[in-house]
């Protein structure tokens, strides 16, 4: 099929997209709550961010995921340069996905669960006993809770982690299912 | 042997993006920032890694933002990437064979995570960059005739340099 009158690629962007915003979303809610509801020990690693983190590595291979889908739905070939594209775009729009299903959570459906993380996140740094000039270093680090400026904080760092990784999955995904051995 | 490159854009873009990303993923005892808990590199990796300390790497006695595994695919992905044009002009492997590959060695990790995590070994922070390494070189390999190609001259094509 000539290149230029390939179907549109936003359908598959958009299902990749929902599937990783949601996940990284559900799970990340769950390990919010896994936090608030546990003792601060002081450690930088906790059971509820391994599970975070397992949401998000799934967030990474959504350009996998994405290229995929626009492949074999469409029966189609196309160069690892629109898969990049795919991927990096299913990555921002997931990221665009997830901040807006955790507003809606932390503003509509459960308000007082950013303070708590918050709260958590102090105690949990006092617990380390850090001398004060380390402590207020990574106060600089830790945004407040309900700020515009942690919701941009958040969104900014996601897009550009996410995008990026999955730029590389969109690649490695337009490889293994949209290209032919030349 | 000669070797043809392409996508030179896209090569450029991917192997600055990796490099980047291992930089970063060196954590604050590189660039002095944050504590040992919290930095900018932390909060970057945070939802990719899940950063345990003792499952890490420390520069400056100060952990790396990525577990010993995702340091190792980082890195060698990077490194992969930047060898390609050597890789591309002594190898050429068929494009299935890569994939096997690279499924092999999720595979290997994937044994390796669930061995350790029902208690039949204990990995070490070795064997889980090894597997790391192992794994992000088989995405750069996987990539190889995407962006480098070894010109192989046949019957029709030998000698029409000099013919030209």
């Amino acid at each position: 099929m000539d290149q230029n009158s390939q179907p549109s690629y936003w359908p598959a962007v958009m299902v990749g997209a929902l599937i990783i915003g949601l996940i990284m979303s559900v799970l990340g809610i769950i390990s919010q709550y896994m936090t608030i509801n546990s003792e601060p020990v002081g450690s930088s690693f906790t059971l509820a961010q391994g599970i975070g983190t397992f949401a998000c590595l799934f967030g990474a291979i959504g350009g996998f995921i994405a290229t995929r889908q626009y492949a074999t739905e469409n029966e189609i070939t196309f160069p690892i340069g629109k898969g990049a594209l795919i991927g990096f775009l299913t990555g921002v729009a997931g990221v665009l996905v997830s901040t807006l299903i955790s507003i809606i959570w932390q503003y509509i459906v459960d308000p007082e669960l950013n303070q708590a993380v918050y709260d958590w996140t102090i105690r949990n740094l006092e617990v380390q006993n850090l001398p004060a000039e380390q402590f207020e270093m990574a106060m600089n680090f830790i945004p407040e809770p309900g700020a515009m400026s942690s919701l941009l904080w958040a969104l900014g760092i996601g897009i550009v982690a996410l995008g990026a990784l999955n730029l590389i999955s969109g690649i490695i995904g337009a490889k293994v299912f949209a290209t032919e051995e030349e | 042997m000669d070797i043809q490159s392409k996508n030179k854009a896209l090569y450029f873009i991917l192997t600055t993006i990796s490099a980047i990303l291992v930089l970063i993923a060196l954590g604050p005892g590189l660039i002095e920032t944050g504590t040992n808990t919290v930095s900018w590199q932390y909060i970057f990796f945070e939802k990719l890694c899940h950063q345990d300390p003792e499952r890490s790497y420390a520069i400056a006695g100060k952990s790396m933002a990525v577990c010993a595994r995702c340091l190792g695919i980082y890195s060698a992905f990077a490194v992969g990437l930047i060898s390609l044009p050597l890789f591309g002009r002594y190898f050429q492997i068929d494009k299935k064979h890569r994939i096997r590959l690279v499924i092999g060695i999720i595979t290997l990790n994937a044994i390796d995570i669930f061995g350790n995590a029902i208690g039949i070994w204990t990995n070490t922070l070795e064997s889980r960059l090894i597997l790391g390494l192992l794994f992000g070189l088989s995405i750069a390999i996987l990539l190889t005739d995407e962006f480098f190609k070894r010109n192989i001259k046949t019957e029709d094509t030998y000698g029409s340099e000099f013919a030209a």
